[in-house]
């Protein structure tokens, strides 16, 4: 038989439910604009009927219904949705990072305008053909000084730009090492307090909206993944390991990197072992700093090195206005102030290595003439591991396909034929530290190509080799000094300029070619200030084919360089703008399942509303009951 | 999705409008600048075809530059030698004067060889005539210098045969044999001058050593230039193969072997050959050609060797002199037949002259051609299509406007208004 009394209790249950339901419909309709909320569902449940199985129940039909409760307070939220946004995100700070630097690297090279390193070197070129025109004048060489000065500007400051950006590229490694560490410790302490609500039966719907929003924070970041297999340990990864794991963070540091140009490196600090992760702000921003601005640097520095290097090359031979000559148009600044060449690479106080650049060979050669001689070249690559790579020749073969050979084979070293027809050999961008850029690594000829017929090596097979590695290996060249360029200072884009004596008068500028008077073997004596035909030979560098791989000119490599960084700036702004609908549907998928819809906060107000007076009604109701029951025994 | 929440709709909408505005950002941008592309990012092929066609604009340009600029130096080249052509009228003149014995008496001789003299000064002053910017235009590279201010050097000497005083015995060529070339298109060069020891002289030349070369052989690799042109002679080479090498190396020299074994170089068209060994080869010297005692050509020629062949100076002098001495056999002969040669040189170098004119004319009409259509093509790649973007701005506007007008009356209705 229930209790007199059960109506009121009865009601007061509906009260407190409803209560609470109109409590959370405040709070939801409150938090309708707070970008982590996720709504709260009030789960009201009838309560336990009251029914004891003993002999002493009541002998009345059916469980007696004891009115509501409260049975959790539910956060309305789809994990894997969760999960999709926390890759997608990563995709996005990825693409973000990326388009923005792209973007300034663009803005460096000022393409397509007459303000740019191409617009500069169309000039230099006219204003040598202009001193082919009118040797005679000074009017022109000034021209020609004043140009070549304009060209070196932009060239350094195009590569102090890329630095620039390169620094701000690592700055942004530091930041963003300190933010991924900032919120890995955060997250714990959600962790923390979540896990201790949870012990207790609780559920801590809003410092999961807190942690989740910091999870995709951290998605933006690094390349992360969450592991909620476990209750009581979430587990956030980073690339296989654990970044945070319920309260234990493992933070993250940056060392400085020697090998880098003393870039940082993102390290564990427990094990000091490097982070794998390609993806988010950080992915984008090391591969931005070590590619993509790295790539162009060295771009800008190969350019520089090959326009000081053929043009010098080619001035040398050429004789000024008082005849002067064996004078350098733009200034070379070698590595290595040893006049072999010899230099000390690892810094340890001993020279290492002999760096050279290029060398050229003493002999003029009939480049499309077979060659007569057979056996095989040996170099190796640029990178790391320096492999060795073999080209054989044969008779039937032209100088012409060797240095195709050569130059298709990719081993860091350019094959081309100079304006006097003598074989060349340059190096290239190293492939595996930039300090080791520009250095003629190992050249070897089991046969006569390069010995007796180009007249580089002294001698044939290994004992003639030349390998950077050994000091005074320059001893093994046939050609003189001045034939062979020394590996220049890192950076030569930044430092590029005509030499002092060149501004300091032009009348050196070497526009006529000479002729050898006495037979010295050497052109000694100027043909004549009339002659404008060395300026001639340099304006035709233009044309000439001999930029890295030689298959490009001078504005080739510029156009493609502004080609490769254009379609690179053309995939991020699609990939950016791509991520951003499918972020913006992904966004909207959890909106719609999570999300506050006012005019549904309003209308559960008025039902809830109505719950609670109704049950307020249940109560007065009982409590006339019980005043009538009072009465009659009053 | 079946539940759509305020936040929601006010995404959409900030999305969509955002998306409007960012394009119509760059529709202004074009349209207000004209041009398509602001960085390579918006079109890389268009960009890269636009530095590559402002690359080539300026070649152009200079290119044009430099075909107006040849084709004054050619006329003045053609003026020249035109005006030496009509020296040449007057001197034929007189030869056939004297040849007929018209200038008998002492005084018609001394008034025919001050003419002459003075024609002889004249056609000197063309030798050394100069060009706009004050430089001689026949002495091939040696275009004035302090040392050397002319190409042609005239040498005087005190004659008394006809009284005529100071009078010219000779003229040197001190210019050189330099080619001044301009490029004119790409990898395509005009030689815009002649040097003066192929327009100032007469007849072919022939030079005859003196040395017996029965026994030569070269002992060395080495190279010899004769007019210019470098020609290798291996060693172990004897005579007929270094005379074989020179007659097949394309030049308007002939070399065979002379009566006593000796090498005898002739040229096949009126000029004066230049021969040089080059570094330390010594082949010519050897063959008695050259002498290491004159390092300069043309001054270079061992005394030994027998030099046939006269320049228009030399010509003319020798015309004086046998007027002067009466000689009318030689001078309606010899003379009379060396002025026709001579004229025969300079009227092959003004049709010379005239055929470069034409290329001239026909590279500078070329190349303008070429110009008009990379200036084209520049255009269309960097400028837009005004019509089609103005259409597309008002397009977008349109659908801003609807986006603008949609979203305010969705985000306002809630249920709000109809509680109380």
């Amino acid at each position: 038989m229930p209790s007199t009394f059960m109506g009121l209790e009865i009601g007061k249950r509906g009260l407190m439910s409803h209560q609470q339901a109109l409590h959370v419909t405040g709070h939801n309709i409150s938090n309708a604009d707070s970008r982590e909320y996720s709504r709260q569902r009030v789960v009201i449940t009838a309560a336990d009927p009251l029914y004891l199985p003993s002999l002493n129940r009541s002998n009345t039909p059916g469980n007696i219904g004891q009115g509501a409760v409260v049975q959790e307070v539910q956060r309305v939220r789809d994990n894997f949705i969760d999960d999709r946004i926390v890759a997608e995100k990563n995709t996005m700070g990825f693409w973000n990072t990326r388009n923005e630097f792209i973007r300034q690297v663009e803005m460096v090279y000022n393409e397509p305008s007459e303000d740019s390193i191409r617009g500069r070197l169309d000039d230099l070129w006219r204003a040598w053909e202009e001193l082919s025109v009118h040797p005679e004048e000074r009017s022109t060489r000034e021209v020609v000084k004043e140009k070549a000065i304009g060209l070196t500007n932009e060239i350094r400051s195009a590569y102090s730009q890329l630095r620039e950006l390169r620094l701000n590229a690592n700055n942004q490694i530091a930041q963003r090492v300190e933010r991924i560490n900032t919120l890995s410790y955060n997250i714990r302490d959600l962790n923390e307090r979540i896990l201790k609500s949870q012990a207790l039966g609780d559920n801590p719907n809003d410092l999961m909206d807190r942690r989740d929003a910091l999870i995709e924070e951290l998605s933006q970041i690094a390349d992360i993944s969450v592991g909620r297999s476990d209750r009581d340990e979430m587990i956030v990864y980073l690339g296989a390991e654990n970044l945070i794991q319920g309260e234990v963070v493992r933070p993250l540091q940056t060392v400085m990197d020697p090998e880098n140009d003393g870039m940082l490196r993102v390290v564990w600090r427990d094990t000091g072992r490097d982070i794998t992760n390609r993806g988010g702000e950080l992915g984008a921003l090391v591969e931005i700093r070590d590619r993509v601005i790295r790539e162009n640097i060295n771009d800008v520095n190969a350019f520089a090195i090959n326009l000081m290097d053929l043009t010098n090359e080619v001035h040398r031979d050429g004789f000024g206005r008082q005849g002067e000559t064996d004078q350098e148009f733009f200034t070379h600044v070698p590595v290595s102030d040893n006049v072999n060449g010899n230099f000390d690479l690892n810094s340890d106080g001993v020279n290492d290595v002999t760096a050279i650049f290029r060398v050229s060979g003493a002999n003029r050669i009939d480049a499309s003439a077979a060659i007569g001689v057979a056996g095989t070249l040996t170099f190796v690559t640029n990178d790391a591991l320096e492999q060795q790579v073999q080209i054989d020749y044969n008779a039937e073969d032209t100088v012409l396909s060797v240095i195709r050979r050569i130059n298709d084979a990719q081993i860091g070293i350019s094959a081309y034929l100079n304006h006097n027809s003598q074989l060349g050999l340059r190096a290239t961008v190293a492939r595996d530290s930039d300090n080791r850029n520009f250095m003629i690594r190992h050249i070897e000829d089991s046969g006569q190509m390069l010995v007796g017929l180009a007249g580089i090596l002294a001698r044939s097979g290994p004992q003639g080799a030349f390998d950077y590695h050994r000091v005074d290996d320059i001893s093994k060249f046939i050609p003189s000094r001045e034939h062979i360029t020394f590996t220049p200072e890192f950076n030569p884009a930044s430092y590029i300029s005509v030499s002092e004596r060149i501004t300091g008068n032009v009348d050196r500028i070497a526009a006529a070619q000479g002729q050898d008077i006495g037979g010295t073997g050497n052109p000694n004596t100027s043909n004549g200030i009339g002659d404008g035909t060395n300026a001639l030979r340099i304006a035709r560098l233009r044309h000439v084919n001999s930029m890295v791989d030689e298959s490009t000119s001078f504005n080739d490599f510029l156009v493609s360089m502004v080609s490769r960084i254009g379609t690179q700036g053309e995939e991020a702004e699609t990939r950016v703008r791509t991520q951003e609908t499918l972020l913006t549907n992904l966004t909207n998928l959890r909106q719609s399942v999570s999300g506050v819809n006012l005019d549904e906060e309003m209308s559960n107000m008025v039902q809830f509303q109505h719950g609670y007076n109704a049950a307020a009604r249940v109560i007065s109701m009982v409590d006339k009951m019980l005043e009538t029951v009072i009465r009659m025994g009053a | 999705m079946n539940r759509i929440t305020n936040q929601m709709m006010n995404n959409t909408m900030n999305f969509n409008l955002n998306r409007h505005q960012v394009d119509m950002d760059r529709l202004q941008s074009s349209l207000a600048t004209g041009r398509n592309v602001r960085f390579p990012r918006d079109n890389p092929i268009a960009a890269t075809n636009q530095m590559m066609y402002r690359t080539r604009l300026t070649e152009m340009e200079q290119y044009l530059s430099n075909i107006t600029e040849s084709k004054s130096k050619l006329d003045e080249v053609d003026t020249a030698v035109q005006s030496t052509l009509r020296i040449f009228q007057r001197l034929r003149e007189l030869a056939v004067q004297g040849a007929n014995g018209i200038y008998s008496s002492f005084e018609l001789k001394e008034a025919a060889a001050t003419e002459i003299n003075q024609l002889l000064e004249e056609l000197v002053n063309i030798g050394n005539s100069r060009n706009a910017t004050g430089r001689p235009i026949f002495g091939g590279f040696q275009t004035g210098t302090e040392e050397i201010p002319n190409p042609f050097v005239p040498i005087y000497q005190t004659l008394t045969a006809g009284n005529q005083g100071d009078a010219m015995i000779g003229v040197e060529y001190r210019g050189n044999i330099g080619e001044i070339l301009r490029e004119v298109s790409q990898g395509e060069y005009l030689a815009v001058n002649i040097p003066g020891n192929r327009v100032f002289w007469a007849t072919n030349q022939t030079l005859t050593s003196y040395q017996d070369a029965t026994d030569y052989t070269a002992r060395t690799n080495q190279t010899i230039r004769i007019d210019g042109v470098e020609i290798n002679v291996s060693a172990g080479d004897n005579i007929d193969m270094i005379i074989d090498k020179i007659n097949n190396a394309g030049l308007s020299v002939r070399a065979s072997k002379g009566g006593r074994n000796n090498l005898v170089l002739e040229s096949t068209t009126p000029h004066q050959m230049w021969l040089e060994d080059m570094g330390s080869g010594t082949v010519l010297q050897d063959l008695g050609m050259v002498s290491a005692n004159f390092p300069n050509p043309p001054n270079n020629i061992d005394e030994r060797v027998t030099v046939g062949g006269m320049s228009i100076f030399e010509m003319v002098i020798q015309l004086r002199d046998d007027l002067v001495r009466g000689d009318q056999e030689l001078v309606g002969g010899r003379d009379l037949g060396l002025i026709d040669m001579g004229l025969d040189n300079l009227l092959r170098h003004v049709s010379a002259v005239g055929a470069r004119q034409n290329r001239v004319d026909e590279l500078t009409r070329r190349t303008e051609t070429d110009k008009t259509n990379v200036t084209q093509l520049l255009s269309e790649n960097e400028g837009i299509d005004v019509a089609e973007e103005i259409m597309n701005f008002r397009y977008l506007e349109s659908v801003h406007q609807y986006a603008l007008a949609v979203g305010a009356r969705t985000i306002r209705m809630t249920l709000m208004d109809f509680l109380r």
